[in-house]
């Protein structure tokens, strides 16, 4: 991720309940799995790998391995779908 | 009752059986039994009746034998004892002792204790093992409340304790709680978290501007008054319940009624409360003083009447309409988490406990383990059920319950009443005649508050000690 950020996409929007977190964009939802939620919300706070895999880790109660496995394929799927979309640092 | 005739003056638990209590208010005298729910204003000819009744097995009087009926029934109200095995009522989370506020009044020792912070696996096995236990005891709920320092300064671990606990309560079919404590210097972003994720977010605001940035300064200078208030904003408009908690020195002990107006219009909280300072070296040096009892209580009255007016809840910790044992952690098998895994019933500091020669210790959580001493619970449950010598007489004892074990009902604290309990007996009082709907009695006592200096000197409110 050097030079580059990770951002919400300005057309998607999210709303947080007891179940989980549902993504809302171009009219569709999107219900987030628990762990998947746990992602979502992370995200909005940090985006060093190590943190984030040590914070899922204890979260998820998973191998460090496939936690970050996990982040880059979940990670992957929301820029795809435009969830999320990487944007230059200024600078 | 049938017990009374075959007591001994001595038999302390015997002499203590019909919990009725008798305060003089204003010209009349309040009778009160909370343990039957009853209260009522009464003459001195019918107190003087109702104890001949009661004691001396003399007929009743006719007008009062409706009361004496009710007196006499079985007190519904007596909160069962715990027994067995640990039942927490909440599982209590300290991420870090750490805190980036230097309140002038702080004793809680954040400015004192290097900072460990909780270890991400440790609070995930605490969290793991609460589940457990909500689920098999039956409960609907998994709550977690944070404490301090200030939680939100390791926002990673409250993040981790919160997203896992989230995660299990959904597998186990239970409803995640979240409560903290916080001062509000946090980031936009983490006000945000705390008005998606929790239930309920207690924010230390002691009034106006001026006046809570000379109690709450920052560690990196200046007040934290915005930001607090900001915060205060965020979760207002949030689906989280926002109580103000707000500490009452001499500063601001007679600004509670505009402070309660302020708060009531602009941020709408669930609950205000309002806790008076007590004496500490720190708050002294600052030139922060404790209020006077009786014009905290007066404060604390007129406060109440405009929050209430407003729908908004005033609180103040001595204070319960539902009758218990205990009115802090202890003895409600509460588990305090600290930073270093050890799980204890108080979430002040171990060495406070000792100088009292208290020990809080419940157990401990060591990589994935959780030890629980059940001895040790059984030991607070003991302590606390029975009681401090001092409140056995006090009609606040089912409500105050002896307040905080470590500061005011610790073994071989003063058996007079202090500051602590002279303000706590006015506010109960208070309380108990505005839901009589005779404000015009409280306004009379409160006025002045001679009288209260007086009831310090009661050495029983029971009513088989009233004298004429």
């Amino acid at each position: 991720m050097s030079n580059r950020s990770l951002s919400f996409s300005s057309d998607t929007s999210w709303v947080v309940d007891e179940s989980g977190v549902t993504l809302f964009k171009a009219g569709k939802s999107i219900a987030l799995s628990p762990s998947e939620s746990a992602l979502w919300a992370l995200l909005e706070g940090r985006q060093e790998v190590d943190t984030l895999t040590k914070m899922l880790r204890a979260i998820l109660d998973w191998d460090e391995g496939r936690v970050r496995t996990w982040i880059d394929d979940r990670v992957s799927h929301w820029l795809e779908a435009g969830y999320l979309v990487m944007e230059p640092i200024d600078g | 009752m049938s017990d009374r005739s075959t007591a001994t003056p001595s038999d302390d638990s015997a002499r203590l059986t019909t919990e009725v209590y008798v305060v003089r208010a204003a010209g009349y005298f309040l009778l009160y039994s909370p343990l039957r729910r009853y209260s009522a204003l009464v003459n001195s000819a019918a107190v003087a009746a109702l104890r001949r009744s009661l004691f001396e097995e003399s007929p009743p009087v006719a007008e009062l034998s409706e009361v004496l009926d009710t007196l006499r029934g079985t007190p519904a109200s007596r909160p069962a004892a715990l027994s067995g095995a640990i039942q927490p009522d909440f599982l209590g989370v300290v991420p870090t002792r750490g805190c980036n506020g230097n309140c002038g009044y702080c004793d809680f020792g954040a400015q004192d204790v290097a900072d460990p912070t909780l270890d991400f696996q440790v609070a995930k096995s605490a969290v793991d093992w609460m589940c457990a236990l909500m689920h098999q005891s039956g409960r609907g709920d998994l709550p977690i409340h944070f404490f301090g320092g200030e939680p939100l300064i390791v926002p990673e671990v409250v993040e981790v304790v919160v997203h896992r606990a989230r995660l299990q309560a959904a597998r186990a079919g239970l409803h995640p709680r979240f409560q903290t404590t916080t001062n509000g210097v946090c980031s936009e972003r983490l006000a945000h978290f705390l008005g998606d994720y929790f239930t309920a977010v207690v924010l230390s605001l002691d009034g106006f501007e001026e006046i809570h940035d000379s109690h709450r300064p920052l560690k990196s200078g200046g007040g934290s008054f915005r930001q607090a208030t900001r915060t205060a904003a965020i979760v207002r408009d949030s689906s989280a319940q926002l109580c103000l908690r707000c500490c009452v020195s001499a500063l601001n002990v007679r600004e509670l009624p505009r402070i309660a107006e302020w708060f009531a219009r602009t941020f709408q909280p669930s609950v205000v409360n309002f806790e008076p300072l007590g004496s500490n070296d720190k708050a002294a040096a600052a030139g922060i003083l404790p209020a006077d009892p009786c014009e905290f209580a007066r404060s604390f009255h007129r406060a109440a009447g405009i929050l209430e007016a407003y729908g908004i809840e005033p609180s103040y910790g001595a204070l319960c309409e539902k009758p218990r044992y205990a009115s802090c952690p202890v003895g409600r098998d509460t588990l305090i988490l600290f930073p270093d895994g050890q799980l204890n019933a108080c979430y002040q500091l171990e060495e406070k406990w000792k100088k009292r020669g208290l020990d809080f210790r419940i157990g401990e959580v060591v990589g994935s383990e959780v030890s629980i001493d059940q001895e040790s619970v059984q030991a607070l449950r003991a302590l606390v059920a029975a009681g401090n010598p001092r409140c056995r007489r006090c009609f606040c004892r089912w409500s105050c319950a002896g307040s905080c074990h470590l500061e005011i009902s610790y073994p071989g604290s003063p058996v007079n009443y202090g500051r602590f309990c002279l303000q706590t007996r006015a506010i109960t009082l208070s309380r108990l005649l505005t839901g009589l709907a005779r404000p015009d009695l409280v306004e009379e006592m409160l006025g002045n508050c001679d009288w209260l200096e007086a009831m310090s000197g009661a050495a029983s409110d029971l009513i088989e000690d009233w004298h004429e």
